[in-house]
């Protein structure tokens, strides 16, 4: 075997055992070892692209399944990986087009994960019967999947129907206790129906796994939230300011930073100087809860984390 | 910075990264200092820092002093020919605030998340308060240096 050829093996192999792992940020480097050897390689470019949208470093993710593509047109995984990236990019309908492509070049038609990316695609785009066919056609593929199972979870959970998700998350986790995904979607499930204390032990369980990960973190921070709904506020307000992209974020603070200066400006210059007062007593408020408010619920969201890493066996 | 094949959001720095701060100095100098003190301390972190995202801030930079005089001169006129009625200087330095902190968000959002590759690969990071102290003592005065200098110089061609 070329000596080379040998050592990509062996870092490729590396690599998927840090995916597995959730290392993503170690996957990355083990990649970037493989690629200084075999810049043109199409499926070192790829897989790396996978790693980057772990870390949600989507810009060089976009660039590495690009690069994947040029040097290899026909790949499906190529065409997966661009999928997948198009799909953390919020554009679904251009992951389409790659993923039906991916499953046309596939020697393999039948490729249970390329049936559940693009179920997510559809599921984007608010097909559900699309994303639910996707889904019943991986099932079929292979009905002990216990990520097909949180998927298929996750789409009754759309549908508002809390009772299938349930049961689809039972199948999941009789297949594999520890699946992440299906325990942070039951604790999403358990907390919809007023579980608190539930839902925060499977945010508990997730988090004993790996505390790095982002929705099981999510999990625990809504649970928070729910017992503490003054505090919770400053959690909600956050996520909604976040969930529509940094643009959004930026116009909303700007306008609303504007809207109270000019309003004080406007009662001031027409005589209603007391009223500009409460305007900025207002203002102080808003100003002292959201610097109070993050600090006492990240503080207290670190608390629950250090009693999770002291847990044996952790 | 790590080594061998280099992916493209990395931050590649110069010589001079040992001055490079964290992005949240820049963007406090905006309130102690004023708005060019802290887009010229943005660029130069950015340049220092090798962010991959330089040109979009310097782009950023260059539209906000754009914008920026368009809308003092624009306000100046409304100001002056009434047309608005109630309408004063006020209003222009409301205004001029609240432009002026759109390029210096996006800025400071772009190089953030280079700053944390940049702090990830072990890049040294400089202690941004003696800066701060400096932009606070040298920020308004090349604000109004500035100011006077195009105010002086586009005057004569609006007139």
């Amino acid at each position: 075997m070329d000596p080379l050829n040998s050592a990509i093996e062996r870092l490729v192999e590396k690599a998927r055992r840090q995916y597995s792992y959730s290392d993503m940020a170690g996957a990355t480097e083990t990649l970037r070892e493989a690629l200084s050897i075999d810049p043109a390689n199409s499926f070192l470019h790829s897989y790396l692209a996978i790693g980057l949208i772990g870390m949600k470093r989507l810009v060089a993710a976009q660039y590495e399944a690009r690069a994947g593509l040029e040097h290899d047109p026909e790949s499906p995984f190529a065409h997966y990986a661009l999928g997948q990236v198009l799909c953390a990019k919020m554009r679904p309908k251009e992951a389409l087009a790659h993923f039906h492509q991916s499953l046309e070049l596939d020697p393999e038609p039948d490729n249970g994960a390329c049936h559940l990316a693009l179920a997510r695609a559809y599921s984007m785009l608010s097909l559900r019967d699309k994303a639910g066919n996707a889904l019943e056609r991986a099932l079929e593929l292979d009905p002990e999947d216990p990520d097909t199972l949180a998927a298929m979870a996750r789409w009754h959970l759309e549908g508002g129907d809390r009772r299938r998700a349930r049961q689809y998350l039972r199948e999941a986790l009789q297949v594999e206790p520890q699946h992440q995904q299906s325990l942070v979607l039951m604790g999403q499930v358990l907390l919809a129906e007023g579980e608190t204390d539930e839902a925060y032990d499977h945010a508990i369980w997730a988090l004993q796994q790996d505390s790095s990960d982002e929705q099981a973190l999510y999990l625990l921070s809504s649970v928070k939230a729910r017992r503490n709904p003054l505090f919770g506020l400053w959690f909600r307000a956050n996520s909604w300011l976040v969930s529509g992209g940094n643009s959004r974020t930026i116009l909303i603070l700007v306008v609303g930073f504007l809207l109270f200066q000019l309003t004080s400006q406007v009662l001031d210059d027409t005589g209603h100087g007391q009223w500009s007062s409460l305007v900025h007593y207002g203002w102080l408020a808003i100003v002292l809860y959201s610097w109070v408010g993050p600090a006492w619920f990240q503080r207290r969201v670190n608390e629950e984390l250090k009693t999770v890493s002291l847990k044996p066996g952790y | 910075m790590a080594a061998g094949y280099q992916i493209i959001d990395e931050p590649r720095p110069g010589n001079l990264s040992r001055l490079t701060v964290d992005p949240l100095w820049p963007l406090l100098s905006f309130m102690f200092g004023g708005v060019f003190i802290s887009w010229a301390w943005s660029v130069f972190n950015s340049a220092v820092m090798g962010s991959p995202t330089r040109n979009r801030e310097i782009m950023a930079v260059a539209f906000g002093l754009l914008g920026y005089f368009a809308l003092l001169f624009g306000m100046d006129f409304l100001v002056r020919s009434e047309l608005v009625a109630g309408l004063s200087h006020s209003y222009t330095r409301i205004l001029l605030i609240g432009f002026a902190l759109v390029p210096s968000y996006y800025i400071y959002l772009k190089q953030s998340a280079a700053f944390e590759l940049y702090e990830y690969f072990g890049g040294a990071v400089f202690n941004g308060i003696p800066l701060l102290v400096v932009a606070y003592l040298v920020g308004g005065k090349l604000q109004q240096y500035l100011v006077a200098a195009v105010w002086n110089g586009v005057q004569p061609w609006i007139r």
